[in-house]
C-alpha cells in the first residue's frame, strides 16, 4: 500500500488544481472523497499513539534511568548496589513495550473496539537491518577502541563518582543541549497528531528543549554529574504530560453501555 | 461523455457507496478487526452497518467470523483478498479520474 500521507498531501494539490482549472463539481467531489478515504484509513493508527501510553513510556524510561543513576550513588557501600542498578535499567527497558501493549489491550479495545494491524514485511526488514548493522558496529567499536576504553574507563568511573567540581567544559554543555534537542523532537514526534488538539504540549515542547541547558548550568559538574537530574526532569515532563493526555483520552472515549438483556 | 467524467461512473458500485466505502477504507487499513470497532467508527447504527457488511460479504469483500474472546461473544471481520484487490482498483479508477 502507498504512503497514505504522501498520497493525501497530493489529492489536495490536485483539488487545488482543478479548482484553478474551473473543473466540474463531480470531480472535486470525488477528489475529496478520495481524501476522506486517507483519513478514515489513518485513523486506527492514529489511536495507537494519541492515548499518551508511549509518553508514560518513555518518561517512566528516562525516569528509571535517572533512579539507577541515583540509587548507584545512595547504595555505594550496599552489596544491593548492583541488583537495585539492574533492575532499575531492566524497568526503563521495559517501561515502552509494556505500557503500549497494557494501553492497547486495555484502554484502547474495550472503548473503541479489538483491531490488528497487517504485518507490513517492508518494517519488519527496516527493523531486523537496522538491528544488525548497530549489533555489527557495537561490536567492531568495542573491538577496534579496546586499548582505549581499558585507559579511559577508570577515568570514566573516578568522574561519576566525584562531587560537582563547580565547572562545566564546553563540550559537557553541548551534549547535555543535544540531548534536550533530541528529547524535544521526539516529543514532537510521539505528539504529531495531538498536538493541534493539546496546546499545552508546546509548553512540555519548550521546557524539554531549554531546561537541560539551565539545569546543567545550575548543578555544575561534568556530562555524568549532571544527567541524572536532566533525566529526572525530563521523564517528569513526558510522564506528566502522558497521564494528563490518558486521562482526557479516558473522558472523551467511554466504554460502550452493556446491552440489556 | 467526458473521459473523466466516464472513468468515475466505471467505479466499483458495491465500494462506492460512502458507507461501504467507509467501512472497506477501514478494513483495508487493519489486519482485522470486531464489530464495535467498526460501530465507533463509522457511527452507523448496528442494523445499517450489519446491512452493508452483508452486502459486502454477498459480493466476497468481506469475511465475517463469530467467535469468542474470553465468555465474550465477538464478530471478527477482515477484508478478503477479492475485497483488498477491489478496494485497490477502486482507488486507481479514483485516481485515473485526474
Amino acid at each position: 500500500m502507498k504512503n497514505p500521507i504522501a498520497e493525501f498531501i497530493r489529492f489536495i494539490k490536485t483539488i487545488e488544481r482543478a479548482k484553478r482549472e474551473g473543473r466540474t463539481d463531480e470531480l472535486l467531489r470525488a477528489a475529496k472523497e478520495k481524501a476522506e478515504i486517507q483519513k478514515i484509513m489513518m485513523r486506527p493508527r492514529q489511536y495507537t499513539v494519541t492515548n499518551g501510553a508511549g509518553e508514560i513510556g518513555w518518561g517512566t524510561a528516562w525516569l528509571c534511568f535517572a533512579l539507577s543513576s541515583y540509587a548507584s550513588v545512595v547504595l555505594q557501600a550496599s552489596p544491593w548496589r548492583g541488583r537495585v542498578g539492574m533492575f532499575f535499567l531492566l524497568c526503563a527497558c521495559l517501561a515502552m513495550p509494556v505500557c503500549l501493549w497494557a494501553s492497547k489491550r486495555f484502554i484502547v479495545q474495550p472503548r473503541l473496539g479489538y483491531f490488528t494491524f497487517r504485518p507490513e514485511k517492508s518494517r519488519w526488514i527496516g527493523m531486523i537491518v537496522g538491528m544488525v548493522v548497530a549489533a555489527g558496529m557495537g561490536i567492531a567499536l568495542v573491538h577496534w577502541l579496546r586499548p582505549e576504553m581499558i585507559h579511559v574507563a577508570p577515568s570514566f568511573a573516578h568522574h561519576a563518582a566525584a562531587p560537582a567540581s563547580g565547572t562545566t567544559s564546553r563540550s559537557d554543555q553541548l551534549l547535555i543541549a543535544g540531548v534536550g534537542l533530541m528529547n524535544a523532537l521526539l516529543y514532537l514526534m510521539f505528539n504529531a497528531v495531538s498536538i493541534k488538539e493539546h496546546r499545552w504540549k508546546w509548553i512540555c515542547f519548550v521546557l524539554i528543549l531549554v531546561m537541560p541547558p539551565i539545569i546543567g548550568h545550575l548543578h555544575r559538574g561534568n556530562y555524568l554529574q549532571m544527567s541524572p537530574p536532566v533525566m529526572l526532569f525530563q521523564g517528569s515532563v513526558y510522564f506528566l504530560s502522558g497521564v494528563i493526555t490518558l486521562v482526557w483520552f479516558l473522558r472523551h472515549h467511554q466504554p460502550p453501555a452493556p446491552e440489556a438483556e | 461523455m467526458n473521459e473523466q467524467l466516464r472513468a468515475i461512473s466505471e467505479l466499483n458500485r458495491v465500494i462506492h457507496e460512502p458507507g461501504r466505502l467507509m467501512i472497506v477504507a477501514l478494513l483495508a487499513a487493519v489486519k482485522e478487526c470486531d464489530f464495535l470497532f467498526l460501530l465507533n467508527e463509522t457511527e452507523m447504527n448496528k442494523g445499517n452497518l450489519s446491512s452493508h457488511l452483508t452486502r459486502l460479504e454477498e459480493a466476497g469483500y468481506v469475511e465475517i467470523e463469530k467467535t469468542y474472546r474470553g465468555k465474550v461473544p465477538m464478530t471478527l471481520l477482515r477484508l478478503t483478498r477479492k475485497g483488498r484487490t477491489a478496494f485497490d482498483e477502486y482507488r486507481k479508477g479514483l485516481l485515473a479520474a485526474f
